[in-house]
């Protein structure tokens, strides 16, 4: 974990000379479409990241070791998610700008995506509204695995109805040029890596917070309180 | 203005969003990371003096 | 099971009935709420009629959401009590589910005729067909806000977290019941299928996954 932070500056400054220099213009979007290698590499981490807070969530409920720790992890993934789902909604909402002509629109794909970041800033207000710390675990994964319902709906949104977001991964292959395909990969290594960074740290955050707290309730304990 | 400048504006725009927000959630983390770890080492020290 | 969820239903009317806490404002807001769409919106414009549908399943929605939210507080106080009876967990959600439907229902007696004279419109002509969006409509958002009204309840903010966690949920079922309203005003009744379907997708969906996962919400 350590010497991952040095593995992940490289290649973002890899990723960065491959999505704006290196591929070459498109033809209708021209200098624009570039958006794309951002907008693809925060939107694809997002699911990631969520998709992993979601098997925190089964097994908090589901097992019963480990609460605590996983809790942490639960936390830090749904920050980390709801910061790559505001990422995927800024850079797209400039990208519709350029190319549909309008900011918003109520297309099947950026409307599940406006409902996933509320579904998501609702989980982060529950847990910080549920002071006994037993009960914020299990209540929070629970509406963990409820609000995921969304995601593979996110996922599926382009498919099944008619969308006018573009598709990259369909049945019949990647809809992308091979130079672009390389470039999306090195953006997409970039955000999950840091994300994973993230999400460490984030983690390691919460279980010093809490150790600061027993050491409190200790001490007070200690001066007879 | 030409397109072609809009639209370089535009991906400049959308690049220093996304990185706008990774650097404020960042800067949060490491605040409150700093902040937790001075009140713990505030604390142990405080029953350093007391046990002595 | 079924004996004892008809047995804390029977409990919640007999409160409901004596106190009159739940329908009794949230009806009222109901009837506030159509009047102030009058205001907003003059009624006697004809755009008024194709917005009809909206603003109808919004009041609905909004009043119904009073009421539901309440659901798990009725005994916020001796909730433990409650807990320690031996009954199924299962039972619980059930009969809350029942009350919630129970009330929206009523609400949406009320409110429907109303909306429909303060904005001078009419029901449309396929009564029936009306009648079971109005009722798998309000299953559903019943049942989510069973789902959400039994998290909200154990925070510290109560009811005023439950507007952020239950109505993002609700979308789809907004979409769902108001485009089939739509359709049955418009020019194609039959189109209104595909929304009832949709609109019993979120029904079950929202009975099955709450009412698996309730027992680990009881269990601290």
């Amino acid at each position: 974990m350590r010497y991952l932070r040095w593995v992940i500056l490289p290649l973002w400054l890899a990723a960065l000379y491959l999505a704006l220099i290196w591929v070459p213009d498109e033809r209708s979007l021209g200098v624009s479409y570039r958006i794309f290698y951002i907008h693809m590499g925060v939107a694809m981490s997002a699911l990631i990241v969520l998709t992993v807070n979601f098997v925190i969530s089964l097994l908090i409920v589901f097992m019963r070791g480990r609460r605590e720790q996983l809790d942490h992890y639960a936390q830090a993934t749904a920050e980390v998610g709801l910061l790559m789902t505001t990422a995927t909604l800024a850079s797209g909402m400039l990208w519709a700008k350029v190319a549909w002509g309008a900011y918003w629109t109520w297309d099947p794909r950026l409307t599940t995506t406006a409902i996933l970041w509320f579904l998501y800033a609702g989980y982060l207000l529950l847990r910080e509204a549920i002071d006994q710390p037993q009960k914020r675990i299990v209540y929070s994964a629970v509406y963990g695995l409820i609000v995921f319902i969304d995601v593979p709906i996110v996922y599926e949104s382009v498919r099944w109805w008619s969308s006018i977001h573009p598709v990259v991964f369909t049945e019949s292959g990647m809809n992308i040029t091979p130079q672009m395909f390389i470039a999306v990969l090195f953006f997409f290594f970039a955000m999950i890596l840091f994300s994973i960074d993230l999400i460490a740290l984030r983690a390691k955050q919460q279980a010093l917070r809490e150790k600061l707290e027993r050491l409190r309730e200790k001490r007070l304990g200690d001066l007879g309180y | 203005m030409s397109v072609e400048k809009q639209f370089l504006e535009y991906v400049f725009f959308a690049y220093s969003a996304v990185f706008l927000l990774i650097f404020l959630f960042v800067t949060n983390v490491w605040r409150r990371t700093r902040r937790l770890e001075q009140q713990l080492s505030a604390l142990e020290g405080d029953g350093e003096k007391e046990t002595r | 099971m079924i004996r004892s969820a008809g047995w804390i239903l029977w409990k919640d009317i007999t409160l409901e009935l004596r106190g009159r806490e739940l329908l009794l404002p949230a009806g009222v807001f109901g009837l506030v709420i159509a009047m102030l769409y009058g205001f907003a919106f003059d009624p006697s414009k004809s755009g008024l009629h194709g917005m009809f549908p909206g603003l109808l399943w919004l009041g609905i929605f909004f009043a119904s959401f009073l009421a539901v939210g309440r659901a798990f507080s009725i005994e916020a106080d001796s909730a433990q009590q409650l807990l320690l009876a031996p009954i199924d967990r299962g039972a619980l959600f059930v009969a809350k589910l029942a009350l919630n439907v129970l009330l929206t229902l009523v609400l949406a007696a009320v409110m429907t005729p109303a909306f429909t004279v303060l904005l001078q419109t009419a029901l449309p002509a396929e009564v029936g067909t009306f009648l079971v969006i109005e009722a798998l409509g309000l299953v559903g958002f019943a049942a989510a806000g069973t789902a959400m009204g039994a998290l909200a309840a154990q925070t510290r903010l109560r009811e005023l977290l439950l507007p952020v966690l239950l109505l993002p949920f609700t979308s789809p079922l907004l979409l769902g019941v108001v485009s089939a309203t739509s359709a049955l005003y418009g020019p194609t009744p039959a189109a209104a299928s595909s929304w009832i379907g949709l609109i019993a997708i979120f029904d079950v969906i929202f009975i099955v996954v709450p009412a698996l996962l309730f027992e680990f919400l009881t269990e601290v």
